[in-house]
């Protein structure tokens, strides 16, 4: 038997191991795809050449999938393209036409052209929410995924393009931009494409401004070896993140949530704590990771996370963490509803009725509600994603309104703001709201996250912790000292990071023995403490999934 | 017009330094203030200010804002 399968060429057998596998950033068939894109992008100096080897980079990654996600990611980019560029060519007619108007009556035409090209934005958003209300509502049903069409058709599944979350919202942001003249259409549908599933921000972000990423694919930069090298520093670190910290925390934390009633009070908090470490160490690393390869492209992906453990309160939280989703919702949704004429005339008219406050708290809640529903429903399609958008809602409306009264309450307890003290403790509650929080949706809906509650309260058990007991329930005691240690380097060069510091520029100006030493000490620690899951089978990023 | 608008931002919140410019880009003005200095303006100009003119260039300092209520007067 073992004779006959030597025999087999090994060609085939890498084939049908690639064949087998996932393209996950974390699996070795990414590896091999990287490593050919990336020689033969750096061997290439004529720019039209570069793009589109890069299309040719992103439509490998991309039909990994599947050739009919493709085909509906293809179909929405070209919806997209007409459709912008038939709103700049009615607004063309208004630029010809406003010269010799004053101000005023430029106004008055602009709204007439606004209407004309409003039909269009209209259908092509239709087109791309459809879509992907279409596969959220089906995975809200239950409903498989499949691959092909007539495995849709014959299975009662759904097609899920890749990272339909992602660039459904970065082509919406698109076309409000050029409906609202902000942005100027792309006229190259390849360019367009390119930019639209460019395989690093694909899966899981960062939810980047189209017209940003055309600028910089229109402008590649020549092979330069400080750049790459920090590209591929930024990429391993991410690593690092991934699978020494998350991916080894992830094994305890699911365990524990998989079945709370199994585990005692002490160890639930744990896993609650540790869980936004794991989230923090995954999707952060994913971004990283994903920078950096685009950094060695020569195209500079938009920041995700600011230090947000750093964060004092919810609001600068959200400011630090998951920064281009904020940044989305803040633009597309938070300030069109607040800035919407009527809506601003209705509090103002209840202002001037003397319902002050009424007005002010009406101003703040309605945008602000939307956006947080938008951003439970973007996460998923459950109640518990509700609910859990409608708690930072609270929270948030909460900071704002008893801000006074905590001020007065600080002056009276004699609390000094800018002391350190004070400030960690600003972090440590931020952080345990944060915690708090994900117990809505790690346990599987709200029925376990009641049950969670009620365990940690039910049985506290703290000898669990010392007598040997937490080292059975996925990860033994050597684990959880790697994952510390992990998790105190991760805090450490946040800490680097939030007193403006440049790891990479640091290591840079280093002599050449130093520089590889480091470089070597990365990458031999991710070989030798990296975890590579079950089998060898990379285990997935937490936010690919939506 | 100009002192209209300062006075109208003055009264939002007098702790901010509107001499600035660079309000937006600065990081002085959050999104909750710029919509009530914006909405504020509307109100008290009785004008419809449309989505895309919220822009930080519009809003950087007290001399954009007057201008860009000028457009709408």
């Amino acid at each position: 038997m073992i004779k006959e399968t030597w025999k087999e060429p090994w060609i085939k057998y890498l084939a049908a191991l690639l064949g087998k596998a996932d393209m996950e950033y974390n699996t070795a068939v990414f590896f091999v795809f990287l490593a050919v894109f990336l020689c033969l992008y750096f061997l290439l100096r004529n720019p039209t050449l570069k793009k589109r080897w890069i299309l040719v980079g992103n439509l490998g990654f991309y039909l990994w999938s599947g050739w009919a996600a493709a085909g509906i990611v293809a179909a929405t980019a070209a919806v997209i393209c007409w459709t912008a560029r038939r709103m700049e060519k009615i607004y063309r007619g208004f630029e010809e036409e406003k010269t010799g108007l004053s101000p005023k009556e430029q106004a008055a035409r602009l709204l007439d052209y606004k209407k004309r090209t409003k039909k269009y934005l209209i259908g092509a958003l239709t087109a791309v929410l459809g879509i992907w209300i279409f596969v959220k509502l089906g995975r809200f049903l239950g409903f498989g995924t499949a691959e092909t069409l007539s495995e849709a058709i014959k299975n009662k599944g759904i097609i899920v393009p890749l990272g339909i979350s992602y660039y459904s919202l970065s082509s919406i942001g698109y076309l409000l931009d050029v409906y609202w003249r902000k942005a100027r259409a792309e006229h190259s549908f390849l360019d367009l494409f390119t930019v639209m599933i460019y395989f690093p921000h694909i899966v899981q972000g960062p939810i980047g401004k189209y017209e940003t990423l055309l600028k910089q694919l229109k402008a590649l930069p020549a092979f330069e070896y400080r750049r790459v090298c920090q590209g591929l520093q930024l990429m391993l670190w991410g690593y690092m993140k991934k699978m020494i910290v998350a991916d080894r925390l992830v094994l305890y934390t699911s365990a524990v949530f998989a079945a709370p009633e199994d585990f005692a009070g002490v160890e639930i908090l744990l896993a609650v704590l540790l869980s936004v470490l794991q989230l923090y160490a995954d999707f952060s690393g994913c971004m990283d990771l994903v920078r950096g390869i685009s950094q060695a492209v020569g195209i500079e992906l938009a920041e995700n996370f600011r230090q947000p453990l750093f964060a004092r309160d919810a609001q600068e939280f959200w400011a630090r963490w998951h920064i281009t989703l904020g940044a989305w919702s803040k633009e597309y949704i938070y300030l069109p509803i607040a800035m919407n004429p009527r809506f601003a005339r209705m509090t103002n008219r209840m202002k001037k009725r003397g319902r002050k406050w009424l007005a002010s708290f009406l101003k703040a809640i309605c945008p602000l509600t939307a956006v947080w529903l938008f951003t439970g429903l973007w996460h998923g399609t459950g109640v518990d994603y509700l609910v859990w958008g409608l708690y930072w809602c609270a929270l948030m409306t909460l900071s704002k309104e008893t801000a006074p009264l905590l001020n007065r309450l600080k002056t009276f307890l004699r609390v000094e703001p800018k002391r350190k003290a004070y400030r960690v403790f600003q972090s440590v509650r931020t952080y345990l709201l944060f915690a708090a929080g994900r117990t809505f949706t790690v346990a599987g809906g709200l029925a376990g996250c009641g049950l969670l509650w009620r365990q940690l309260f039910a049985g506290s058990r703290l000898w669990t912790l010392f007598d040997g007991t937490l080292y059975t329930h996925g990860l033994d005691q050597k684990d959880f000292y790697v994952a510390f240690a992990g998790i105190a380097l991760m805090l450490f060069v946040d800490y680097l990071h939030e007193r403006g510091i440049s790891i990479r520029e640091r290591i840079a100006g280093q002599k050449l023995p130093i520089r590889w030493a480091f470089y070597y000490g990365a990458l031999f620690s991710l070989v030798v403490l990296g975890i590579y899951g079950p089998g060898f089978d990379a285990a997935s990023f937490v936010y690919g999934a939506f | 017009m100009r002192d209209k608008v300062l006075e109208i931002c003055r009264n939002i919140d007098d702790s901010i330094d509107f001499t600035s410019k660079e309000l937006i880009d600065g990081g002085i003005l959050d999104s909750v203030t710029l919509v009530e200095i914006a909405t504020e303006l509307m109100d008290e100009f009785d004008i419809d200010i449309p989505y895309e003119e919220i822009t930080p260039e519009n809003f950087n300092s007290i001399d954009a804002m007057t201008e860009l209520v000028e457009k709408y007067v």
